[in-house]
């Protein structure tokens, strides 16, 4: 791709993130409710005062007036934007939006890179092979399993995880990122906690995406199955593993790199259902939590994370594949 | 085939391992039932030596909670999101504490108290510490008061003085509230929260500000220390309040029996303090707290027997299951000073006319609202709402004033009749409709995330259809639900009713009904004044005159502000009669069934003197209702939230 093409996917991006942004500025301050109802609900039983006291205190003492024009509240978030600031949170009141995604950030991508290699490295492999020995009894019984899990709610997998390996046998912990008896740091003892308390998490996410891939690098590999040059490679008496590992899966795979990318993206926002399940501090827990409170400041911050992961990691399978596919670099040309 | 039979064995062992995991395989035995029928629970019980500990060597107390997920997490109570309400009790102390099933009041920090004319003086237990080695001292008191100045006890007060470092001297304003009362307003609150050496800055800028104020000419109007804040005053102390919420510090400063060690998203482990001034009285080493919001998982754990305690009944099906696979678990009910119940809201029509509100309260089959809201709740079918916990009116009001109340239970002919009187008729299509020959329709609002409130409003909602009045449930989103009954969205709106929160007496739930909760949904008027400009003010002050239980007419809002100070039981009586008499005879809502909740132990690894042993085998570990007083007292203080303080002592690892 030339360095023009690249610009122009790049300007492409940004104008995206510009447009997600103020999508989720505009339509998060037209959705119902407000975080000082709930705010000023507990106010008042906290304090022992009517309702009207407590909102009318609450809306003098924070820095947010529901009545003040959409556009001044935009300015103001946009400013602290460009300082890197993305707020404090509404609700709680000391703790920057900042500070709360640099906390949740690192579970979900612990959690979703592990998963997503794996499931993309199984789910590849076994497409492949799908493709290769259709009459095989490999191809219907994957097939079904993709079918049963892509149609099953990821959260009801997480919960039948948890009640059998969790509540039954007691194999894996019940919930959480670790045991409060390890010490947090670059420790065996912590990172092996760690891993023993995500192990339920990342089998959940590669149960449920496991079959996808198999199915898209499975409708990949039969389309390059039937190019030319596999024929061709096939008379010559390439062998079959060959064939299959150097010029059927390495082709297939071109059109899930994109799909790999996105998915990422997608992922960093973590699965509010699934993270609830296993109490998973990750950053869905938090989406979860600042949208039953109505927290606006929280639920900005960690949306237009998630919205700038899919842009940039979109922007990126365009540049690998750009790099991979010499068709895209002719047509750049 | 050979796959075949292989996939055949896979699947026979899939269904092996799953009956084994589904039966409880990994539950002890023997049980508490054959503990108790082989004679081990004999006579009083007491804890054994740590050496003979068997199931809970650790002596650690496992139970559920929540607080705010670090980086949220911070040490102070009044922080937004709190450090947690299960584990307050474990951390904090007040000078004393309630027992809200009887209001029995017990001190805590409080060694003694004396009532003189017009004061209480209390006198603190010396040797006190808070967590951080500190002296608890009457500074303390004073401070929690001078800071959280909106406390309600602050009301009724002049002054709190603190003549010296243990004597604390509470001066109240005058009327002051009946003796009763005056207990149960300061046993409702944990004063042991606002350590004045952290909080110094705080407490006396609150301290500095309230002394701007002026008094308040008379008793029409309420303030902290009876005094008239004016708004920009109460700005600053709002935004003093705001401060002190976020300054910390990290980790609780209680004086209760645990400290605070540390915190996870999911745990959290308190510690024995060793400087507990009651040293004696706390049975385990540590708290470790988990935080597990699915209700479906908090079952699970209950099941697998990795609490010692948990709070809640579930469905009976639920129920029934839990108890059947571990036979270690012991469940306790209780009635919770709250009801589920619907409002009606009066600023729509026809809800204004009394009659329409009574015909459908007629129409309410209330045993198949408390089957679908709480099996185990308890329904009473006579009445609508009375501001009373219903199962106290037979105590709290006399018999010729329950007498004489309108009995609601379900009558359809009665409800047509009721109908008819004020005009409307009913169609050949079986449907309703009012004077002007509309068949109407109405709306139950709910909010989405109480399950008890949304299943039976379901089923009052298909009893008012199936009677001819089309009637549709909208669950709400619990954040937006409240704003919008408050302001008479819904033509119907579902909340707690006959409900006390805090203390369990009839001027704490009267107030619910006539000043809080119930009044918005309702939709009562207010009294509306003329402002300089000639604009219309609400004064927020119930503009409510009807017929009271003599015939006469009662001004509701007077009378309310004159209960708390009337001494004489029997005139205290005649109030509550008649205000209870009018809720009910005005139908303004209708009581569902009132809540009954539980509390679950794990006798596998907590002993103790279990109430009512006598009765588990008999009961098949489900016990009953507690009929006796002796009783009640033993079971709430099973209870959570209010009493989670009881349990460390009352119990002990086994």
């Amino acid at each position: 791709m030339s360095p023009r093409g690249i610009a122009k996917r790049i300007g492409m991006s940004a104008v995206t993130v510009l447009l997600a942004m103020l999508l989720t500025f505009v339509l998060l301050r037209m959705t119902p409710g407000s975080a000082i109802d709930s705010w000023a609900r507990d106010y008042a039983t906290q304090r022992g005062m009517s309702l009207e006291e407590a909102y009318r205190q609450i809306t003098a003492m924070i820095n947010y007036n529901p009545n003040e024009p959409l556009l001044t509240q935009l300015g103001r978030y946009l400013g602290g934007l460009l300082h890197g600031n993305l707020g404090m949170s509404m609700i709680y009141q000391n703790v920057s939006v900042n500070e709360i995604i640099a906390n949740a950030l690192p579970w979900t991508l612990f959690v979703l890179s592990i998963s997503l290699v794996i499931s993309f490295l199984i789910g590849i492999n076994l497409g492949a092979m799908m493709a290769f020995r259709r009459k095989s009894l490999l191809d219907p019984i994957v097939s079904i399993y993709a079918i049963i899990t892509s149609s099953v709610p990821n959260f009801i997998v997480a919960i039948l995880l948890l009640v059998v390996f969790s509540f039954q046998f007691g194999w894996f912990p019940v919930n959480g990122a670790y045991d409060p008896v390890v010490e947090p740091g670059f420790n065996l003892p912590f990172l092996s906690n760690v891993l023993y308390h995500g192990a339920l998490p990342i089998l959940t996410y590669v149960i449920t995406t496991l079959g996808t891939w198999a199915l898209t690098m499975k409708g990949s590999a039969v389309n390059v199955l039937g190019e030319d040059y596999i024929v061709a490679a096939g008379i010559r008496g390439v062998s079959e593993r060959t064939l299959m590992s150097q010029y059927v899966k390495r082709n297939a795979m071109l059109p899930l790199i994109t799909t790999l990318a996105v998915n990422f993206g997608f992922m960093l926002g973590g699965s509010p259902l699934i993270e609830n399940v296993f109490s998973y501090p990750g950053m869905g827990y938090y989406i979860g939590q600042a949208t039953q409170q109505r927290d606006y400041t929280l639920m900005q911050g960690l949306l237009l994370v998630t919205s700038v992961a899919v842009i940039v990691a979109n922007l990126a399978s365009d540049l690998i594949y750009a790099r991979l596919d010499p068709r895209v670099k002719l047509e750049e040309g | 085939m050979n796959l075949l039979r292989s996939g055949k064995t896979w699947a026979t062992l899939a269904l092996a391992v799953s009956v084994a995991a589904m039966s409880g395989c990994g539950a002890s035995s023997p049980g508490l039932a054959a503990r108790i029928e082989a004679g081990e629970l004999q006579g009083a019980q007491k804890p054994v030596p740590d050496d003979q500990l068997k199931f809970n060597k650790e002596k650690i107390f496992r139970v559920l909670g929540g607080w705010p997920k670090p980086p949220l997490y911070q040490g102070n109570p009044f922080g937004s999101g709190g450090i947690g309400d299960t584990n307050n009790r474990y951390m904090f102390e007040g000078l004393y504490v309630f027992i809200r099933s009887t209001n029995d009041v017990y001190n805590v920090l409080a060694e003694s108290t004396e009532d003189g004319p017009g004061t209480t003086t209390v006198h603190l237990h010396k040797g006190v510490k808070w967590h951080d080695g500190a002296p608890f001292t009457s500074k303390d008191v004073w401070a929690y008061y001078r800071l959280n100045n909106g406390a309600d006890v602050t009301k009724y007060l002049s002054s709190i003085e603190t003549p010296d470092d243990y004597t604390v001297v509470f001066r109240w304003l005058d009327p002051a509230p009946y003796p009763e009362l005056k207990k149960l307003l300061l046993a409702q609150d944990l004063q042991g929260q606002i350590p004045y050496h952290l909080y110094q800055k705080y407490v006396d800028k609150a301290d500095g500000l309230l002394k701007q104020a002026k008094p308040l000419p008379d008793r029409s109007k309420d303030g902290p220390f009876h005094l008239d804040i004016p708004d920009e005053l109460n700005k600053q102390i709002a935004l003093n309040w705001n401060e002190f919420t976020r300054s910390g510090p990290a980790v609780p400063v209680g004086t209760g029996p645990f400290k605070f060690e540390k915190v996870t998203t999911t745990d959290m482990l308190l510690s024995r303090n060793p400087d507990y001034w009651q040293p004696d009285a706390v049975n385990y080493d540590k708290i470790w707290i988990k935080n597990v919001p699915e209700l479906s998982a908090q079952y699970a754990l209950v099941k697998s027997g990795k609490l010692d305690w948990y709070d809640g009944t579930p469905p009976k099906d639920i129920l029934e299951s839990l108890l059947k696979l571990n036979p270690d678990l012991l469940h306790y009910r209780m009635y919770d000073p709250a009801s589920v119940g619907l409002m009606y809201n009066i600023r729509r029509k026809p809800f204004e006319q009394v009659k329409f509100r009574q015909a459908l309260t007629y129409v309410f089959e209330k045993s198949k609202l408390r089957e679908i809201g709480n099996y185990y709740g308890k329904e009473y079918p006579k009445i609508s709402m009375t501001g009373i916990m219903p199962s106290s009116l037979e105590s709290e009001l006399s018999a010729e004033a329950l007498g004489k109340m309108t009995d609601y239970t379900h009558n359809l002919e009665k409800a047509a009749s009721l109908l008819q009187e004020i005009g409307w008729s009913k169609g050949p299509d079986g449907l309703w409709r009012d004077p002007g020959g509309h068949v109407p329709s109405f709306i139950i609002g709910a909010p989405n995330n109480w399950v008890p409130g949304v299943n039976s409003a379901q089923i009052a909602a298909e009893q008012l259809t199936r009677f001819g009045i089309p009637t549709k449930l909208k669950a709400v989103d619990s954040t937006i639900y409240f704003a919008n009954a408050d302001k008479g969205l819904y033509d119907m709106s579902m909340d707690w009713v006959d409900v006390s929160w805090g203390f369990q007496n009839p001027w704490s739930s009267l107030k619910v009904v006539y000043w809080d909760g119930t009044k918005k949904k309702v939709g009562f008027p207010n009294v509306k004044k003329t402002g300089a400009d000639g604009s219309e003010i609400d004064t927020g002050r119930l503009d409510l005159k009807v017929a009271g239980i003599d015939g006469k007419t009662v001004d509701v809002d007077k009378e309310m502000r004159r209960f708390p100070y009337v001494q004489e039981e029997s005139e205290r009586k005649a109030i509550i009669d008649n205000l209870a008499w009018i809720a009910n005879e005005n139908c303004w809502g209708v009581n569902f069934f009132q809540n009954v909740t539980g509390a679950w132990i794990n006798t596998r690894t907590m002993a103790g003197n279990y109430p009512m042993m006598d009765q588990i085998v008999q009961s098949g570990r489900d016990m009953q209702l507690p009929e006796t007083d002796a009783d009640r007292l033993a079971v709430t203080h099973l209870n959570h939230g209010f009493n989670s303080t009881f349990m460390p002592r009352e119990y002990w690892p086994r």
